[in-house]
């Protein structure tokens, strides 16, 4: 079964009236043909209906073709030689079931043929649509990029204005401004100063993608001795112990593996309790399939039902006029760095307990969950 | 160092009103006021250069020791002018520094390759900025050595 209908294809459901049909066309036809010839001519004749009807219409036209041929030149020939001629007409309609089959095979490759190149067709409209949408895709990048070159140069461009005549107004006519004015005019200036860490803030967060490097081998020990250094005022400042047990290779990017240690480390000793040193730990650990980052602290912790509010754009737990400063960028951007690593970020904290954060990327292998804009570059560090 | 002095002819080119005010400010604080030159925009700065139409008179007009340039300015930027400059065997000597808000990347690659002498990001405050005027001076009017002007 399946056999037949491979050769015949499985879209023919009405065989039998394409047979009758062509009885109905040919068998007149060839009889005319044979009466008129009258002859052994007539049998190579007859092929070229089998062959054309195979190559034109389909493998069932062909048998049928083949079919009303035998039939009616058994017939003829019968009726003109009488069966003591039977030798000659068994090889003559043998020879035509012969053309036939080879009708029929022609005729299912032809058809498979014709089916490939549908196939072809709709594979090149696919992928038009694909290109189409690659196109856009890097057109809204392109755009992103635009938006954040506008972001730090156009808006920040008044921002600087504001902040350099306000504070020449506060020396120069301080006298004239007194107490209060002054107070305003550095009141003002204070906000300057935030909306451009606001500003830098967004920037950083965009940039994620707008600056994105392609994946590497990065080796996090590395990293986070890296980290470590950046970080190391801060750590004598506040008289951190950090501990790292850090020993794995994977594939990300290695600048944003290097921003998410930062940040993550980098609050870590900053939300710590006023007479208590930070004592942090870093650790990874690697399996086959992830690799699961976790950074432990001592400081001063928050209430669990902020652990994924935490994780927005510019939100903060704790008001403008505490002693945490920040514009609360960060850990968004440590975010949107694991989500375009195919990872998770999530955090467990109680207040007075110190938090726990932890980050689970897929250990190799890894791809980014982005198109570049800048295709092309290949493994740069690698 | 006096009569070293007296030869400096600063030139800034910018299309910023108040960036130019800013400058006239700091320049003033660092009492070099007299020495200090402005221009709106590339072409000016190559009119300037070049001593033609309202800058022939080279005693309104003294060539300048260097160049505070902006690289985002109207009709001819500062990237246009600078390439100008560094391609002509007449100017080419002359320090240029772009002073810029752009921090961006290829701004700064582009300039080096353009032969810019320094690159300076637009500082936020106004003491920053008089801090620049400062050093910038300092170095090129005092410290180094610059080929002897035609």
């Amino acid at each position: 079964m399946a056999n037949f209908r491979l050769i015949f294809g499985k879209n023919n459901r009405k065989p039998m009236l394409v047979l009758l049909a062509i009885l109905a066309v040919f068998v007149p036809v060839q009889s005319l043909l044979l009466l008129v010839m009258g002859d052994d001519a007539t049998l190579s004749i007859s092929t070229v209906p089998i062959l054309f009807s195979g190559w034109f219409l389909g493998p069932w036209w062909a048998v049928a073709a083949g079919a009303g041929m035998t039939i009616c030149f058994v017939l003829v020939k019968v009726l003109s030689l009488g069966l003591n001629a039977w030798f000659d007409i068994a090889v003559g309609g043998a020879s035509i079931v012969i053309f036939t089959l080879i009708g029929v095979a022609i005729g299912r490759v032809e058809q498979l043929n014709r089916l490939l190149r549908q196939q072809l067709e709709a594979r090149r409209i696919a992928e038009a649509a694909l290109e189409s949408r690659t196109q856009q895709l890097a057109r809204s990048n392109k755009e992103l990029e635009q938006f954040a070159y506008i972001a730090s140069h156009d808006l920040q461009e008044p921002l600087r204005k504001i902040s350099a005549f306000g504070s020449r107004l506060a020396s120069k006519y301080c006298d004239v401004l007194g107490e209060q004015g002054v107070d305003y005019v550095t009141r003002m200036q204070n906000a300057a100063v935030r909306m451009q860490s606001l500003i830098d803030g967004l920037l950083s967060y965009s940039r994620v993608t707008t600056k994105a490097q392609p994946f590497s081998r990065v080796d996090l020990h590395v990293i986070a001795a890296d980290v470590l250094v950046d970080l190391e005022t801060k750590i004598k400042d506040t008289g951190a112990t950090v501990r790292t047990d850090v020993a794995a290779v994977i594939d990300a990017d290695p600048l944003q593996m290097r921003q998410l240690f930062q940040n993550l480390v980098g609050n870590a000793l900053k939300y710590h309790a006023a007479d208590v040193s930070p004592v942090i730990d870093i650790r990874v650990s690697l399996t086959d399939k992830e690799c699961i980052i976790t950074v432990v602290d001592n400081g001063i912790g928050f209430e669990q039902q902020y652990a994924e509010q935490i994780f927005g754009v510019f939100t903060r737990l704790h008001g403008r006029s505490s002693e945490y400063e920040g514009s609360g960028i960060g850990l968004s951007v440590c975010r949107k760095i694991v989500d375009r690593h195919g990872g998770t970020i999530g955090a467990r904290s109680e207040p007075g307990k110190g938090a726990t954060f932890t980050v689970r990327l897929p250990s190799s292998h890894a791809q980014p969950m982005d198109l570049h804009s800048n295709p092309g570059t290949g493994n740069v560090y690698s | 160092m006096d009569q070293k002095k007296s030869s400096v002819v600063i030139l800034m080119a910018d299309d910023d009103e108040d960036d130019r005010l800013m400058a006239k400010e700091a320049f003033s604080e660092v009492k070099l006021l007299n020495h200090f030159y402005t221009v709106e925009n590339g072409e000016e700065l190559m009119n300037y250069l070049t001593r033609k139409g309202k800058y022939a008179d080279p005693a309104l007009s003294p060539r300048p020791g260097l160049v505070l340039l902006d690289l985002n300015m109207p009709k001819k930027d500062g990237r246009q002018a600078l390439a100008e400059i560094k391609a002509d065997p007449a100017l080419r000597h002359i320090p240029i520094v772009v002073l810029t808000t752009s921090k961006a990347e290829e701004d700064i690659l582009r300039s080096y390759d353009l032969g810019v002498n320094s690159f300076i990001v637009k500082p936020v405050t106004f003491d920053q900025l008089v801090d620049i005027m400062k050093t910038l001076t300092k170095y090129w009017f005092e410290i180094v050595e610059l080929p002897p002007q035609a």
